[in-house]
């Protein structure tokens, strides 16, 4: 109970007393931060710099968490247990490998891939199948680039979530739904999904927790950059605290995060409690 | 957040002292600089033992780059486990001594006969905060434009002085119709850090007849005639496409322009300081160029009217103000600055000695590109830094990144300069000159 309290609620009441102060990492405020109340907030909602992160998040969320990942990880779940499936080892070993790799490796190995003209591998691949490519793919399509690399390296999470959950679903139950003459989409859309259910949204409200805090991928891929393209709020906040040195600001945007992420996994909770 | 607290609550961590010899840790970074100062420890620590003073000194790495580097030094400084010796970043300067990072060193440098006859009196201005001295300077630069000579000449474009800004800009435009080749490299955006404003911003803003900084009243200039002059050409710049743009959006974007356009003749102008000579394209640089004085030459930098030169103290040498030893990193920081550490850093970093007698040294002596360069550093202008040089050195990054990446016009970064420094000094620290 200590170590929850200490790691957890102490520095969480400390950002939030700090995010009611002018406190900086230079200048006067660093030896003599203020009281100003609610003033950090006020300016979060009307600053653009955050809106737009706030909004990048919401994207990166969507479409590499919520979509991306769960689409590739229910896919390859189910084919993974499946019986039949042919060299079924090295299938699960390719879509594990992503997992077992640091994300700083992830960063250097993708910036390498998705370098510009004929220093990417990719360009490179392209040219290699006839295709004329010199994309400058993390100025070209920053977002899109990003977000497909966090599809590839949260995919084995959600594919191991997803075939535990799987796996504890009777198989006989999935039998009668075929042999009372249901196809397979009918039996997996009516018998298995809705088993699935609980796993699937433990899996939702881990994967926005992890996804909306992600920060070292992106800082080591684009530093938030082109011109905040890639700025989700866990970049925003670093460069408000440590780059421009406002601590105070820094944690209003951590708080502010903080209740996000605490209303999302509310919600989810709610709705996995009404399902059951 | 916890990181964010942890530092907030910071100030009771001291550093390990090891046993027996007193430890005296410095902070360096960057490899040329990491380097320089492995070959100064050894010279150090065996004149401090023949006074009878043995230390050990410690080195410690930080991170490459500027903006990392500076983080590292104000988070160990505010969290009590700073190194005793650091470099810091001129425009950091009052933002530190306003936070009590810095000992003050004036009486030390009073009392120490160099500081008053070799070190250039603009020099020592520069490095002084509110009339006190918290830092010496090793060295220092001229920013300057640097162009491919060899390239221009084969096109048949002038080499000669571009006087005014509209001089410039109409031989960028005849680059990029002749050669197709982007033009002119003034960094800009968020992602070349304190370098938007010290080696692009500032080099405009200075050849305008607008001052940034009003040392009468003690405020800055948020809203001036020649503000939105160096905004308009940043616009026109970009529009144009004169400027490289998609790189300085990138990462580290000195990189893919300094390093590899412009050495593979792609971009044909830049803002450098005289560093570059050595530090970015000569042998042992970032990005060797073959036959360097051969194929590029500097120009002065050109203003409103007439050109000029700029000259900048980018990193002096200071002491933690709750160092242990104060006095031992103090006799470091006079050997790392004295003629000898002037000449070696000169000749590693490849900047101008802040110091007339460095050139009795083989390691100065030997870089008469450099030498040459003194008389530019004692006419050249220079901005004295003042509280709150930090945010504007950020919000014009933030502005001409809008630029560059089309979201506001040369206008809207004006307002936007004028409106975020205003809230993030106060009303009371800015000013706005009447626009023509």
């Amino acid at each position: 109970m200590a170590i929850p309290f200490g790691l957890l609620l102490i520095p969480a009441l400390w950002a939030v007393y700090q995010s009611l102060t002018n406190a900086a990492l230079a200048g006067v405020e660093a030896i003599h931060p203020k009281f100003i109340g609610l003033q950090n907030y006020v300016t979060l909602l009307r600053d653009p710099g955050f809106r737009n992160s706030l909004s990048v998040s919401l994207k990166f969320l969507i479409w590499s968490a919520l979509v991306g990942q769960f689409l590739l990880g229910m896919t390859a779940a189910v084919a993974l247990r499946r019986n039949d499936l042919k060299m079924r080892d090295l299938f699960g070993a390719i879509i594990l490998l992503p997992l077992a790799v640091p994300e700083i490796v992830v960063a250097f190995m993708w910036t390498s891939f998705l370098a510009p003209g004929e220093f990417g591998s990719l360009n490179r691949l392209l040219r290699f199948v006839g295709i004329s490519a010199s994309a400058n793919w993390f100025y070209q399509y920053p977002l899109p680039s990003v977000i497909l690399i966090n599809i590839w390296r949260g995919v084995t999470f959600a594919t191991i979530l997803f075939l535990s959950g799987l796996q504890t679903i009777p198989t006989e139950l999935e039998e009668a739904g075929a042999v009372d003459g249901g196809s397979p989409r009918q039996v997996f859309q009516y018998i298995t999904l809705p088993l699935l259910m609980p796993v699937i949204f433990t899996y939702m409200i881990l994967t926005t927790i992890t996804t909306l805090s992600i920060f070292g991928l992106i800082y080591a891929l684009t530093r938030g950059g082109p011109g905040g393209a890639t700025e989700v709020v866990p970049i925003y906040m670093y460069n408000r605290a440590f780059q421009f040195y406002q601590l105070g600001y820094g944690s209003a945007v951590a708080v502010v995060m903080l209740i996000v992420a605490l209303t999302l996994g509310f919600i989810y909770v709610r709705s996995l409690r009404v399902m059951l | 957040m916890l990181m964010i607290v942890i530092i907030a609550l910071g100030g009771t961590i001291t550093p390990v002292v090891g046993q027996g010899l007193p430890t005296l840790r410095i902070l360096v970074h960057q490899r040329p600089r990491i380097e320089l100062v492995r070959q100064m420890v050894p010279m150090f620590e065996a004149i401090m033992m023949q006074r009878g003073r043995p230390v050990k000194v410690e080195i410690v790495e930080g991170p490459a780059p500027d903006p990392e580097y500076q983080t590292k030094l104000f988070v160990d400084l505010r969290a009590g486990t700073g190194a005793d010796a650091f470099m810091v970043r001129n425009t950091f300067l009052p933002s530190a001594v306003e936070a009590r990072y810095l000992l003050d060193l004036t009486d030390r440098l009073t009392a120490w006969r160099d500081w008053s006859t070799q070190f250039y009196p603009v020099l020592r201005n520069q490095v002084a905060v509110g009339g006190r001295i918290y830092s010496v300077p090793p060295g220092a630069s001229v920013m300057l434009l640097f162009y491919r000579r060899d390239i221009l000449q084969s096109l048949g474009i002038s080499t000669a002085q571009p006087k005014t800004f509209d001089d410039l800009l109409n031989r960028a435009r005849e680059i990029r119709q002749k050669s197709g080749k982007f033009a002119v490299l003034y960094p800009a955006g968020a992602q070349w850090g304190g370098g938007t404003f010290s080696e692009g911003f500032l080099l405009l803003m200075l050849g305008t007849k607008s001052p940034l900084y009003n040392g009468a009243t003690g405020r800055w200039v948020v809203r001036s005639p020649g503000l939105l002059t160096v905004f308009k050409i940043y616009e026109t710049l970009a529009k144009e496409r004169l400027l490289p743009v998609d790189p300085l959006l990138a990462p580290q974007p000195w990189v893919p322009t300094k390093y590899r356009m412009f050495t593979a003749g792609d971009l044909l102008i830049t803002t450098s300081g005289t560093w570059a000579w050595d530090f970015d394209w000569g042998p042992n640089g970032a990005a060797p160029l073959p036959g360097l004085f051969e194929k590029v030459a500097t120009w002065e930098l050109p203003g409103e009217t007439e050109p000029y030169v700029l000259s900048i103290v980018s990193w002096s040498w200071a002491v933690n103000a709750a160092s242990r030893q104060p006095d031992l990193a103090w006799e470091w920081v006079k050997f790392a600055t004295s003629a000898r550490g002037a000449a070696m850093w000169s000749g590693t970093i490849g900047a101008i000695a802040a110091r007339r007698d460095a050139k009795i040294y083989a390691a100065y002596a030997t870089k008469p590109h450099l030498i040459a360069q003194e008389r530019s550093l004692l006419r050249g202008k220079f901005l004295h830094p003042a509280s709150g040089i930090d945010r504007i050195a950020f919000f014009a990054a933030q502005a001409t990144d809008g630029i560059i990446t089309g979201r506001m016009t040369a206008d809207q970064a004006l307002d936007f300069f004028a409106r975020e420094v205003t809230a993030a000094l106060g009303t009371q620290a800015v000013e706005s000159l009447p626009m023509r």
